[in-house]
């Protein structure tokens, strides 16, 4: 399996990776270096080895993954 | 240029050149590499070839290797996987399929990321002239 994240405008690869957490740290460096349009443009998906591919998440949808699998949550309370 | 097909005489890509990571610039002159490229719509433009590096779109990681891959393009080496990327890509829509014949002398051309995907790096105008195939992915 590969996780690849696209630039939605031009149709062209960004960066792959052979895991998740990568690519979403990835992600999040986008929003912070960027600011929090930078997922308006950017998609991610996996591929397996007969290169059929999944799209994960693009867009705002995202930029909300990312932070709820690598940003800790505050605890309630 | 929908479903256009004119004659051409390029080759299909050589596979045994290839690993990853290594340009092709040194293959013969005469050598021409059939690659595919996702576009929006079936009357391909210089948009359509363009790096998101030359769109603005900023870097996520300022790299020397993401600096160089953000200045390539995104092909693949069959219109079927061509396809089942494009399948894949729910905010392509309705998507179609370039196919181009590369001149090997003239672009640079690696084996990048994953099966199948290749970067080429140009002028997206001699990239665009290289188109010789439309259709529907």
């Amino acid at each position: 399996m590969i996780y690849t994240l696209w630039d939605i405008p031009s149709i062209n690869l960004v960066a792959d990776y052979d895991n998740l957490r990568d690519a979403l740290a990835l992600v999040l460096e986008g929003i912070e270096r960027n600011g929090p349009q930078d997922t308006d443009t950017l998609a991610l998906e996996v591929e397996d080895e007969q290169g059929n591919v999944t799209s994960i998440a693009y867009g705002q949808a995202l930029a909300e993954l990312a932070k709820r699998e690598l940003q800790p949550s505050p605890i309630a309370g | 240029m929908a479903d256009a097909q004119p004659g051409h005489s390029g080759k299909r890509l050589h596979f045994a050149w290839l690993t990853f990571g290594r340009t092709l610039n040194g293959a013969p002159p005469s050598e021409t590499l059939t690659l595919y490229r996702i576009i929006r719509t079936n009357v391909p433009s210089v948009a359509d070839m363009r790096s998101y590096l030359e769109l603005g779109i900023p870097l996520r990681r300022d790299t020397p290797e993401a600096r160089r891959r953000a200045s390539g393009i995104s092909l693949f080496d069959s219109i079927e996987r061509a396809r089942l990327q494009a399948q894949g890509k729910p905010w392509v829509g309705k998507a179609f399929i370039a196919e181009l014949l590369l001149p090997a002398n003239q672009f640079q051309i690696e084996k990048t990321a994953g099966p199948g995907h290749y970067t080429a790096w140009g002028d997206a105008h001699d990239i665009l002239d290289c188109v010789r195939h439309v259709e529907r992915a």
